[in-house]
């Protein structure tokens, strides 16, 4: 590693820092612009108004705004996001991190793993070769991105799951209060994912393949690949050269759609009743959460900047043009 | 070049003129006067609604529609609920809106909404609505000793109140399906499974085999909460409403009968009442349930003024015990609707021991109760599991073994999860749409009850407050074809307050309002609107001249009657006229500019 590469380091990592404290004050002013009223998400608001007073009371939002805010600085800094509007004493900690910030993860990742492999791949081998398979290829991933995620989840679900009933309907389990072994449980849980995973994958492919396939055709045609042709590489050793610009496309749309990994799957999530962020993120909008949602659009800040930065490390070992450009920027 | 830059100038003087005309257009149309405090100038208001609650934001569409039709404009706006609610409840900065009201079997709910007390902001009365005589009548409902009496004042009230700005549509129904296999269900308003009906799910079963009683219920979403005290959405109370019990309970026909409290003595001036306890009842980790344990509850509750306990604060002085199975309230009035109140507040009763040391909105991860189901485990956002209490005091009962309850956000997927069999019912009502299919199949079966919601929409009273344009509006109302379009016919026609689905015969049958937009149009003019046809929208011209009807006597002289009707048609007609020139003029120096 060389001393540059470490002073570029360092350097990121404190613009990361700076990002992640300017996001959570943001956050904070946000959340307080709002009408921030924890009696204001019941549909029948049958409360008591000496209970509503009290409520708003206990949430300390009758305080001055600058006591919330050191307040809300000194909570966080001791990993306490506060309670829930709506769900009674519950720490927001709770509520998001665990079991469905888990889901969510395994989902996620799972699916933008395999569309970036299938996409890269796919817009690898077509923008190399071009012509009709090409043009068919691009065409229906078009369409495939220009479809609902919902409808898709819904059209599989029906299919799938009712009239072939080869795939559970809803849930992360069928196993409530069965006794079964672990590797049950895992096969299980695998099993609930097939559906959303699909819809996922079918959504986020196209990203990745109409990216690339425009980089590679694009190089397909310069000079230096005419240059190894006449050297007279054979097609795959040439591709196998090239494969590094589609690597680049690829992360770059990994970079800027990590804040799907949190919050991406919220259509997905309700059909399939797949108990995740994103399902949570649509209740709690919904139900005018705020300490839920602040919740988790600090969790996505720090998932972002943390994706940005292994991206600028990825760009600095795949392209050395960005990494000189990332330093004479400052 | 030359001949384009004339063009131009031309252009620029049509298009001046025809935006004076359209700024002066308005001054020359209805003679339009100032109305007296009260009454808009235009009848055209702006009506809020919720886009994720369907009924009742179909239903202000279908009225926004009826209402056009005889002249007054509604200009649906949808709001997210955190932004609609803090502007009916408390900055009242509306003309009106679409929502819906849970009912319950007690009167109170709806009657406290009436009363100018509640009219500050966060009361109950988000439409302002005064009335002295109203308050009156609602202050000795509440002293009522008798239902007699009670049905006397409720009545004499919706006389009154059906005159305001609170305009019932409908209360939609429950639309249940169940898988066929389950039997022995009770039918009761709000649904075989709603928090007032205790009785289904201590009976329902459906094999002879106890193991085999598993019951899986769809929600749409999680509870919100294990806090008897503080919970407040019907998803969370269905739960807490089998892990504890009342101390009374209500029988399927809403009449207030004992539970926990196995009888109960009513001092003569009506303001003591003491409660003699079941002996034979534990709470799920084997403690007796005993006076302490009620006396604790409802003084923790109510001084706490906890959302459950807070509405009994009105009536409730003190609670003693006077020996571990006997409890004595003190009334601070006498009151018909105390026991009533204390079946339909979903008040429970909950273990001293546990929650002595207990903040009083403490999370309650794995309540401990004397209800028929007691807590296995919970996933956060997915599913509960019950089990049934093998020690209820009602014997026999629960039949069913294993209760569990499963998060399923999307209603089509709960219907095929319910056809497939993964679950056995939804918590609430079925999409109506989703009927026809569910009757083909026969593994299910449809069961149809009287719903929780009235649907309605209220006006802003403190802007609007001449009676005699809610009644107009309740005469253009087609409540049946609201029902129709709102929810296909799942419903029925609510005129007054209060409903005979829900509170029987405290309803007033009398109040009817038919779908009569003459009838409408009538009084609107009697106040003094006018349909301005080149608006579409009834202007106020000032109260027809004379006191009689200017309808009975149009022979008499035509000079005064209709003046402003004279005046205003060859000034549309002119305006009309003059708009279509300058369109034609337009048109055709266009096309001569093309060439």
């Amino acid at each position: 590693m060389s001393r540059e590469f470490v002073n570029y380091l360092v350097n990121r990592f404190f613009q990361v820092i700076l990002i992640v404290f300017l996001g959570f004050i943001a956050a904070f002013i946000i959340f307080r612009l709002l009408p921030g009223d924890p009696t204001i998400s019941l549909l029948d608001p049958r409360v008591p108004p000496e209970a509503r007073e009290e409520l708003i009371k206990r949430f300390g939002l009758d305080k001055p705004l600058y006591e919330q805010f050191l307040l809300y600085l000194a909570n966080l800094a001791r990993g306490d996001f506060g309670y829930s509007f709506v769900y009674i004493g519950v720490p927001v900690t709770a509520i998001v991190f665990g079991e469905r910030l888990f889901n969510t993860i395994v989902l996620m990742s799972s699916a933008m793993l395999t569309s970036a492999f299938l996409g890269t791949f796919l817009g690898l081998m077509m923008g190399f070769r071009g012509g009709f398979l090409d043009k068919l290829f691009t065409s229906s991933l078009y369409l495939l991105a220009s479809a609902p995620v919902f409808w898709v989840g819904l059209l599989i679900q029906f299919y799938a799951g009712y009239r072939l009933n080869v795939i559970p309907i809803a849930g992360t389990t069928s196993f409530y209060f069965e006794k079964v072994p672990i590797y049950v449980l895992a096969l299980d849980y695998i099993h609930h994912m097939i559906g959303p995973l699909i819809v996922l994958t079918a959504f986020f492919t196209p990203l990745y393949y109409i990216y690339v396939r425009n980089v590679i055709s694009s190089v397909r045609s310069e000079d230096f690949v005419l240059t190894l042709k006449a050297l007279g590489l054979s097609d795959l050793r040439i591709l196998l050269k090239i494969s590094k610009f589609a690597l680049i496309a690829t992360v770059t749309i990994m970079a800027n759609e990590s804040a799907l990994l949190i919050v991406g799957a919220v259509f997905t999530e309700t059909i399939f009743g797949w108990n995740g962020v994103g399902r949570l993120l649509y209740d709690s909008i919904f139900k005018a959460d705020y300490p839920v949602l602040q919740g988790i659009f600090l969790v996505t800040i720090v998932v972002v900047a943390t994706a940005n930065f292994i991206a600028d490390i990825l760009y600095y070992i795949l392209d050395p043009r960005i990494k000189v450009r990332g330093l004479t920027r400052r | 070049m030359k001949s384009l830059s004339s063009m131009r100038v031309l252009y620029g003087v049509l298009l001046g003129i025809l935006l004076i005309l359209s700024i002066t257009a308005p001054m020359v149309g209805v003679s339009q006067k100032a109305p007296p405090p009260g009454l808009p100038e235009v009848l055209e208001f702006e009506m809020l609604s919720l886009p994720w609650f369907p009924q009742s934001d179909k239903a202000a569409e279908v009225v926004a529609e009826q209402l056009s039709k005889i002249g007054i404009k509604v200009n649906l706006v949808r709001l997210e609920s955190a932004v609609m609610y803090p502007r009916i409840q408390r900055t009242f900065d509306y003309d009106s809106f679409a929502l819906a009201v849970s009912q319950s079997p007690n009167p109170v709910g709806m009657l406290i909404a009436f009363h100018s007390s509640e009219a500050r902001p966060g009361g109950a009365n988000y439409w302002g609505y005064k009335d002295a005589n109203v308050d009156n009548l609602i202050d000795k409902a509440f002293e009522a000793k008798s239902e007699s009496e009670l049905k006397e004042y409720a009545w004499r009230i919706q006389e009154l109140v059906s005159k305001g700005p609170f305009i019932p549509l409908f209360v939609s129904q429950n639309i249940q399906i169940v898988r066929a296999e389950w039997k022995n269900y009770t039918l009761m308003s709000g649904g075989i499974i709603e928090v007032y009906n205790r009785w289904s799910l201590l009976y329902m079963y459906k094999s002879d085999k106890p193991d085999e009683n598993v019951f899986r219920i769809a929600f749409p979403a999680d509870i919100l909460s294990t806090n008897p005290f503080m919970a407040t959405d019907l998803r969370s109370l269905w739960v807490i409403n089998i892990l504890y019990d009342p101390l009374v309970a209500l029988d399927p026909n809403f009449k207030v009968i004992p539970w926990l409290a196995e009888r109960w003595e009513v001092s003569d001036d009506g303001k003591t009442y003491v409660f003699y306890l079941r002996k034979d009842v534990r709470f799920h980790d084997g403690e007796p349930l005993t006076a302490d344990d009620v006396v604790f509850t409802f003084k923790v509750g109510i001084g706490n003024k906890t959302a459950r306990f807070a509405a009994l604060a009105q009536f409730v002085e003190s609670v003693e015990k006077i020996d571990d199975y006997t409890v004595r309230f003190k009334l601070s009035k006498p009151s018909y609707l105390f026991l009533l109140s204390l079946a339909t507040n979903l008040v429970y009763v909950v273990p001293k021991h546990i929650w002595i040391d207990k903040p009083i909105d403490w999370g309650n991860p794995e309540p401990v109760g004397t209800g028929p189901f007691k807590w296995v485990s919970r996933k956060a956002g997915e599913s509960i599991v019950l089990e049934r209490n093998p020690y209820y005091f009602v014997k026999g009962a629960p039949r069913i073994s294993t209760l569990v309850v499963r998060v399923i956000p999307e209603a089509e997927t709960r219907f095929l999860a319910i056809k497939r069999g993964e679950v056995d019912m939804e918590r609430y009502s079925a999409l109506p749409t989703l009927v026809p299919e569910a009757e083909k199949d026969p593994n299910l079966k449809v069961i149809v009850t009287p719903d929780i919601w009235l649907i309605y929409v209220a006006f802003n009273f403190r802007r609007f407050n001449d009676t005699r344009l809610f009644e107009a509006i309740n005469y253009a109302i087609n409540r049946e074809e609201v029902i129709k379009k709102a929810v296909l016919g799942y419903g029925s026609p609510v005129y007054t307050i209060l409903n005979k689905e829900w509170h029987g015969d405290l309803a007033n049958r009398n109040i009817v309002f038919e779908y009569n937009p003459q009838k409408a149009v009538q009084i609107l003019e009697s106040i003094g609107y006018k349909y301005d046809a080149r608006r579409g929208v009834m202007v106020y011209v000032g109260p027809p001249a004379a006191t009689t009807p200017p309808a009975e006597a149009p022979v008499a002289t035509p000079t005064i009657t209709t003046p402003a009707r004279v005046a205003e048609a060859p000034n549309a007609l002119i305006i009309a006229l003059i708009i279509g020139v300058m369109v034609v003029a337009i048109a055709v120096l266009y096309l001569l500019r093309r060439r």
